[in-house]
């Protein structure tokens, strides 16, 4: 479990010292939330569609998690770390198993800012905060990062099959189904937010038998597949 | 050419038949090899020879088509109690830029369980002279410094056995000293096994104890420095006659001793490499029951680097 938490924290150190990554996602959060909620708040109440926590949560978390999923597992492979890295003893479920926890954590801590910051912005602006319910409120904590994991860890077991290549294909085959139902899931046939009980069941349904059976699947990946692809 | 040196002393690499095909193309071809404790085993070989695939199936990256690699007896692609015990510096250093050497070397302190870890890795910063930058990020290192950096890291753990690749590439001549003396000093004092691929004959004389050389995925030859400085020692005459006009004569006589291997003619010299050694009297007696006059006669003393060249010239005739 040591070992599994210096991986996490060290890709997180990664992370974060790849500034300009870390300036767009924050920027772009916090851009698209304010945004989100400008225009939220000038809009007649009665049609508004959905809560801005609900759709922010969403749109950051998997924008985020897609972009820090494509650098993390990548970028051991262009810095040239990665045989070196497949020579200590550690399996590579726990090197994906430490990956996928240190996207889902920035991608998440970036989500619910976006969320916090776009009720903040309709509340003042409109005077009226609104309320989240119980169900919406679990989304953004529970099912937003149980999402941003399984993105994550969709995108790296493609990543680590193909011997840590980045395919921009999957990476869209992977996130567009997953952001479909994250945000198809929430709304009524009539187009409105329609999230309740039932919709946060079936989408933490969704992320954990996915992320399980990815995780199950990782112990499958070969040390050779990778090698192999090195120069 | 090849010896069988097994060793009396506990044997912390074996490489049994280790042969390796990609598709359908064979890279290695029943390679054996046993190396024992505290040996300082250089690979040596012409590009694509086969020597980083042997690396790799030694430390369990790749899996062999057939026969067994194993490090202390263990099946490093299998057993991560067996990774503790390797220390690896390879062609890349695997560094990580943004990190600083302080991160880096932490980083790996974490994933070995290294007891003590911030002593260890303080002394690992002294070791590599990095202590005054280790909070400095690694992309801003020369390549030396990586280097060090890197060699810190494969010792960080205190493995049994290191795999090396080229370690000296990329130093200036006093760091390349430090880490030969470094290595040597592993290997005598703390009975460390070192397995290095490398082209740098320099470094093999310096620090090895045994050196293999593989072509087109083969053994060409495994001897003990000693038993290759003994070689380069026995390996050639250099007889000058009196006439120039009898060197044929006198190469034809010669070449038809045994163990002669060629019989070069250079004005009134010859050069006459040896498989082994050939006393200097049986050439003076051949030379003398043909009428042929000689005029002196030393021993050649081939370098280590024309030992390799010839192996391989060998190894190319013969494929």
């Amino acid at each position: 479990m040591r070992r599994l938490w210096s991986i996490v924290k060290k890709e997180i150190k990664e992370i974060l010292a790849n500034r300009s990554a870390v300036v767009v996602s924050v920027a772009v959060s916090l851009f698209v939330g304010a945004m989100y909620a400008m225009q939220s708040a000038m809009a007649d109440p009665s049609p508004r569609p959905a809560n801005p926590a609900f759709i922010l949560s969403t749109i950051v978390g998997l924008l985020v998690s897609y972009t820090f999923a494509s650098q993390v597992f990548y970028r051991e492979k262009v810095s040239g770390t990665i045989e070196t890295l497949l020579c200590s003893p550690i399996s590579l479920r726990m090197l994906w198993a430490g990956k996928v926890i240190a996207v889902a954590l920035p991608a998440s801590a970036l989500s619910l800012a976006a969320s916090v910051v776009a009720t903040l912005i309709v509340a003042a602006r409109t005077g009226t905060p609104e309320l989240a319910s119980g169900p919406l409120i679990l989304h953004v904590l529970i099912v937003v990062p149980l999402f941003t994991a399984t993105l994550a860890g969709l995108l790296g077991f493609a990543q680590m099959l193909l011997g840590m290549r980045e395919n921009r294909l999957i990476g869209f085959a992977v996130f567009i189904p997953l952001f479909a139902a994250l945000y198809g899931v929430g709304f009524s046939g009539a187009g409105r937010l329609a999230y309740g009980w039932s919709s946060l069941g079936i989408l933490v349904a969704i992320a954990t038998v996915l992320l399980a059976a990815v995780g199950y699947l990782s112990r499958f990946l070969s040390r050779e597949r990778i090698v192999l692809t090195l120069p | 050419m090849v010896s069988s040196t097994a060793s009396a002393v506990r044997p912390m690499i074996v490489a049994e038949r280790l042969s390796k095909a990609f598709g359908g193309r064979t890279v290695l071809r029943g390679v054996d090899f046993e190396i024992g404790e505290g040996e300082v085993f250089g690979y040596l070989g012409p590009n694509g020879a086969g020597k980083t695939t042997t690396m790799r199936l030694l430390l369990g990256l790749l899996r062999p088509t057939e026969g067994t690699a194993r490090v202390d007896g263990q099946d490093a692609g299998r057993s991560l109690d067996a990774r503790r015990r390797i220390g690896v510096l390879l062609e890349s250093n695997g560094l990580y830029p943004r990190l600083s050497a302080f991160d880096n070397l932490s980083y790996y302190a974490q994933l070995f369980e290294v007891p003590r870890a911030k002593e260890r890795v303080a002394e690992m910063l002294e070791l590599a002279g990095l202590t005054e930058r280790r909070r400095d990020k690694v992309g801003t290192f020369s390549l030396g410094m990586r280097r060090r950096l890197a060699l810190a890291r494969a010792l960080l753990h205190r493995p049994a056995v290191l795999f090396l690749d080229e370690p000296a590439a990329g130093l200036d001549p006093e760091a390349q000293k430090l880490v030969r003396d470094l290595i040597a000093s592993l290997s005598s004092d703390e009975r460390i096994t070192v397995f290095m691929n490398t082209h740098d004959l320099d470094d093999v004389q310096r620090i090895c104890s045994r050196v293999a050389i593989l072509c087109d995925g083969r053994i060409r030859a495994d001897e003990t420095l000693k038993e290759w400085n003994a070689r380069a020692e026995a390996s050639g005459l250099v007889p000058t006659l009196v006439d120039e006009n009898a060197v044929e004569e006198a190469s034809r006589v010669l070449g038809e001793l045994p163990d002669v291997a060629t019989c070069e003619i250079d004005g009134r010299t010859l050069t006459v490499s040896t498989h082994r050694e050939l006393p200097t009297a049986s050439v003076i007696r051949a030379l003398e029951a043909n009428g042929i006059a000689l005029h002196e006669i030393r021993r050649a003393r081939q370098s280590l680097e024309e030992l390799y060249l010839e192996t391989v010239r060998e190894a190319g005739e013969d494929a």
